[in-house]
Formats: structure tokens, sequence, C-alpha cells
């Protein structure tokens, strides 16, 4: 038998993407039940179940009031039923009202009855905002807080590829799964393979998207983006980079990080939350225990130290610049920062609310 | 239970159940294969009214791999899937939404069944609880609904925690769900009183609520009475009063009185359960299985 596979492709956005890996997953398995505020919308959560209600319909499509908690409960409930609930929240910040439900609950159902209770099928996906005034409560993630707690997948697709791998596989899949979805991200664009594979254990590991020699770029969700920008204006100045979209925080998998520092030396970490107590820090707390066979320089990027805040005037203050990314990377391999540095402004997050 | 707990083989926070029985037992005499139960950390009286296997209950509260959790549950995450119990939990309120999910699962597949959520009055003062109520009834689910109000949280009294003149049935009527308050220390009025509503509930997969009026005998958690465990906010006046409700002693009584079954027959049944159990007891406490190491990391995922 030929091991070679042909998929499906097509030039779609990550919107488009998750739409379409929705509707293949439910497609394939009657037992996937879409829910949350507005999945009946005309708009239907930007875009991403729109498909699937006019596909599916409101038996399998069920928009719900305003009721995180307990919907995250009735998702278990659902689960012990033999169904599979995939939950959307359009802004992330109102998934902690379900915390209880996340963390006492989703998480430790296999567990906490020692398989008996059967596994918890489900998948939550969380929609990351950024910028346009949206403020304090409409601007964070919970990838890393949720990702300190066994018994969760915790994915933050960067690609658009990821985008369908990541919502396809999830769906199918027995273990229950967070996926944080970067509103900025949105709108790009690129050609997917669509892959109806049923491997719900592939592992999404970090993987290198551009080659260099100079430093390592590496991060999560909409920062491999900025990365990425960052990379080509370093280009310009003789800086080559490996950029590397870590991906998901299930992987312990350092090989790809590791052959790059080897080599590199240098590490810029960024990421779309807070340092502290973060992703990056796991990051750098698990090279730091493998250990390297030359001397490795980190930092970690992310973003200010306080909550959003809504101004238009602040804003360029608290999320890192393509400039300020530029000029941290130039200042740790002791390249004089060039006063004529072009850059463009912003790379992608030039969205224009209202959200 | 109690007597056993003394040993302190049982190193499990556990809630007993006694004085509230008639509920689970009266409730799921209504429950039909396919039906699915979901308890609060009060848990042992709605597992074994289920029909979950004691043995394997007495084996979790010893931490063995026998047990119905494989000793990873402890007292308050109990589960028998053969007997359609299908879990409980100790943050108040969780179970509420997940049996609700379970009717909307019920109902999505077109099964006439139903779900059965226990709690306690306390869940009531939880957000997601009236979040599942909102939910159920806008859905028109197929789940009953239990209370059961022993008008204690731990070791508060309900009316630190609810304004006074104001109830359950009322605020959960509301919402456009039948409810009902029913004396639940009468195993013969919890049955006469729930099966109507229960078959209402199957029948046309509509939400029922019922309160039923309870008394804990013991301390919140731990095998004591309050006054013994030196824990001074329910008298021993009060608590021998409560004891005089005893839903066992009750339904002797009844049965007696009627000339159903004679007091002998009674006493040798009661005999012949004790052993039943201390056997299990003791064999858990002398020849248990214990976990392995290995099994610590097991079904994490």
């Amino acid at each position: 038998m030929s091991s070679e596979l042909t998929f499906e492709t097509e030039s779609v956005s990550y919107a488009q993407a998750i739409s379409r890996a929705t509707c293949d997953a439910m497609s394939m398995d009657q037992n996937i039940v879409l829910m949350g505020i507005g999945v009946q919308y005309p708009s239907g959560i930007f875009g991403t179940t729109a498909e699937a209600f006019a596909k599916f319909g409101s038996e399998r499509v069920i928009d719900v009031p305003a009721m995180e908690n307990a919907l995250t409960g009735i998702a278990v409930g659902l689960a012990t039923g033999g169904k599979r609930p995939l939950i959307v929240h359009a802004r992330v910040d109102f998934m902690a009202l379900s915390f209880d439900q996340i963390i006492n609950v989703v998480s430790k159902w296999c567990y906490m009855f020692g398989g008996n209770a059967g596994k918890c099928p489900m998948v939550i996906r969380a929609l990351i905002g950024r910028g346009w005034g949206q403020g304090a409560t409409h601007s964070q993630s919970f990838h890393s807080t949720l990702a300190h707690f066994p018994g969760l997948r915790i994915l933050t697709p960067y690609s658009v590829q990821d985008a369908y791998d990541m919502t396809f596989q999830s769906a199918l899949g027995d273990i229950p799964t967070v996926i944080f979805e970067h509103r900025s991200l949105y709108s790009s664009v690129d050609t997917v393979e669509f892959r109806k594979e049923k491997s719900p254990l592939k592992r999404f590991d970090p993987i290198r998207l551009k080659r260099g020699a100079d430093v390592t770029l590496a991060g999560y969700s909409f920062a491999v983006q900025e990365l990425i920008y960052v990379a080509s204006l370093l280009e310009s100045h003789g800086v080559f980079s490996d950029v590397i979209d870590l991906r998901s925080l299930e992987s312990d998998s350092m090989e790809v990080l590791q052959q790059s520092l080897e080599k590199t030396g240098h590490l810029v970490l960024h990421d779309v939350s807070w340092s502290s107590y973060g992703a990056t820090a796991e990051i750098l707390a698990r090279l730091f225990e493998t250990g390297f066979s030359r001397t490795v320089k980190a930092t970690r990027l992310g973003l200010a130290k306080s909550p959003a805040p809504a101004s238009e005037f602040l804003e360029p203050y608290f999320y890192p610049s393509i400039k300020s990314i530029a000029e941290t990377v130039l200042k740790m391999l002791g390249k004089k920062t060039s006063e004529t540095l072009s850059y463009r402004q912003e790379s992608g997050a030039e969205f224009q609310g209202p959200y | 239970m109690a007597e056993y707990y003394p040993h302190k083989r049982m190193k499990t926070p556990t809630h007993l159940g006694i004085g509230q029985e008639a509920i689970s037992v009266g409730v799921l005499s209504n429950k039909v294969s396919g039906d699915t139960v979901f308890s609060h950390h009060r848990s042992h009286n709605a597992y074994l009214a289920s029909g979950g296997d004691l043995g394997r209950l007495v084996d979790e509260l010893h931490g063995l791999s026998t047990g119905c959790s494989k000793g990873k549950g402890g007292s308050v995450h109990i589960v028998d899937r053969n007997a359609g119990f299908l879990g409980s939990s100790a943050i108040l309120g969780e179970t509420i939404a997940i049996a609700t999910g379970s009717a909307l699962s019920h109902k999505i597949s077109n099964n006439r069944k139903v779900a059965f959520a226990f709690f306690g009055d306390a869940s009531l003062e939880e957000g997601s609880s009236w979040e599942s109520f909102n939910f159920a009834s806008l859905y028109s689910l197929p789940i009953v609904y239990v209370c059961e109000n022993n008008n204690f949280s731990t070791e508060s009294h309900i009316s630190n925690r609810k304004k006074l003149g104001t109830n359950f049935v009322d605020k959960v009527s509301s919402f456009g769900i039948v409810a009902e308050r029913v004396y639940g220390q009468d195993i013969f009025e919890v049955i006469v009183k729930s099966q109507d509503l229960i078959r209402h509930c199957r029948e046309y997969s509509s939400p029922i609520f019922l309160e039923f009026e309870t008394r804990r005998f013991n301390e919140h958690v731990g095998p004591l009475k309050d006054f013994e465990s030196d824990k001074t906010f329910r008298s021993k006046q009060e608590q021998i009063h409560d004891s005089l409700q005893d839903p066992v002693d009750l339904l002797f009584r009844s049965l007696t009185k009627a000339f159903l079954i004679e007091e002998e027959v009674l006493k040798e049944v009661e005999e012949r359960l004790t052993s039943k159990i201390s056997l299990l007891f003791e064999v858990a406490m002398n020849t248990g299985v214990r976990p392995s190491r290995e099994s610590l990391l097991e079904d994490v995922l």
C-alpha cells in the first residue's frame, strides 16, 4: 500500500480553516456538538461557526445564555453521555468564569475516578484579543495559567495549517483540550492541506519556520508572526535568525530549540501574554535543566507588567513593537542598534475594531 | 462506616449521609436502566441507592486499587457506571451543571432517559446552579433536581445564608420549573410525592425540582455527632430531637405497625446486613490490594 497520502489543498484564512476543521470533524463524528454564546449568530464567532450552523442546524450547534461555568459542566455531562462537546468563548477573558469546571473537573475527570468514569473528550476554543482599545478584560490569554494543571492539552496555533489540524484533531480526540486562537491571526491566509487524519495523539512539537545562524527567535501564537517580521527586518542588517513556532504547551520536546541554540547561542522568547511565571519561563527552565555544550544567552519578551490599557496612546508601550523586538535582538548580539532601523510599525495587528 | 472510621484506616474526608437515606432510596426507586445519577460530596447514599457496588466503595475509602475510583478519588469522587452513577464531586454546584449536561445528552439522543442531580442546600448559593436551572428550563431538559436541605452548610445554619421568608421552591419555580417541597424522612412520602413528577419529567422532557426537608445526623465531615466533636452549633438536645426522625426507624415502625413484617424478621435482616458489611471492612483493612507506584501517573490524560 502506498504510504503517500494526498490531501485536498486550498488557500484559506485562519478563520476559514477553523470553520472548515469544525465542519469536517462534525461530518466525521455525529457526536460532536458545538456550543457557545453566538455560535448561531449570522456572524458566527467571526465566521468560524456560521458554516457549521448552516450545515448541522440547531440540534448540533447550540447557542447558550451567558453561563460559562455551567456550560463547561454541561459539556462534561455531555461527554459522559458519549457526546463530544466543542465549546467556544469569543473572548478568552469570559472563560475565567469557567475556571472552576476547567480546573476542578475537566482536567481531573479521567484521573480522579481512576479512569472508571471514562475520559472527558472536550474542546474549548478561546479567542485572544488585542489592541484597538479593548483594554484590560478583552485582550489577555490564559494559556500559561491552564498549562499548569495536569490533564489538559493546551494548544496555541499560529499557522493556518495548525488552526485546521489542531481544531480537527482535538475535536476527534479523547483528551480535554483548550485551543487559544489569536484574533489578530484570523485574516492571515495560507495554503492548507485538509488532512482528515484521525490521529488525536499526535503531539504538536515546536517547528522551525526560518533558518539562520545568528539568533534563535521562538514564540507562541501571534508572537510568531511578529518574530517572522523581525527576522526579515534584521536580514537587511546582516543578522540571520532561526524562527521557531513553539505551537503548544503540551510538548516537552526541546530538540528543535536545542539544536538551534547549539548553533546560535542566543535565544529570544516571545509570548502574547506576560512573561512572568509564563510559558516562556517554562521553556527556559527546561533548557536549563537540559544543559548545553556552549554558553547560551537568553531573554524573554511579552506584555508590559500592567493590565492592558485602553488608550491608543498607551497601547504602543504595552505591546512590544517590531522595532523594540529588533532592538532587543541587536543589543543581545552586541550590535549597535541602527538609528535608521527601518520597520513596519505593526505586523498584522492593524485590525480596526470594534470586535 | 462511622464505627470503622476510628480505626484510622480510611484516610479520606468522609461526609456521612446518615439521616438522609430516604431521599436517595425513594427518588431513585424511579430510576430505570440508562438513567444517570450525579451527586455532591455527601455521595454515598445516592451511590448505593443507584445500585453502586458497596465493596468497591469500602475499598475506595481505604485507598485501594480495587476501589471504585482505584483509590484516586476518595469518598467525594466515586463512580459506578454499571449502576448509572456517573460521578460525584466536592465543589458545590459542579454536578448540578454536569447532570444538566447529561440530561442534554439524553435529549439529543431522544432516549427517554432522565438525569438525577443530588445536592445540598448550600449548592443553591452557587451561581452556576442557577445558570443550570435557566438552561434546563430554556431547553426543556429531562432532569430531576434533588435538593437535600438539611439546614446546614458545614457548620453554618441556613438562616445565616438565606433571607428569612424566601424559599427555594418559589425561586426555582420562577424559572418555569415544576418545584415541590417534601418531607424527606418518610420514605413513603418521598416515593409518593416524587413518582408522578418524575414520570412527568420523563414523559415530557421537562425539568423538575424536589426539595426535601431532611436531617443530617453527624457532623459535616467525620463519624461523630456535632457535640461529640466539640462543634457547638447544634446542641445535644437538638440532635436528639433530630434523631427521632431517623428514616430507617420510621420505615421499620411503619412496616411493623401495618403488620407487613414482623420485628424479629427485621432484626434478622439488619444483623445479616451488618455482618456482611463488617466483612467488607475487615477485608479492606486486612487484605486489601494497594495501588502500585506506577498507577500514580495512569489516567492523567
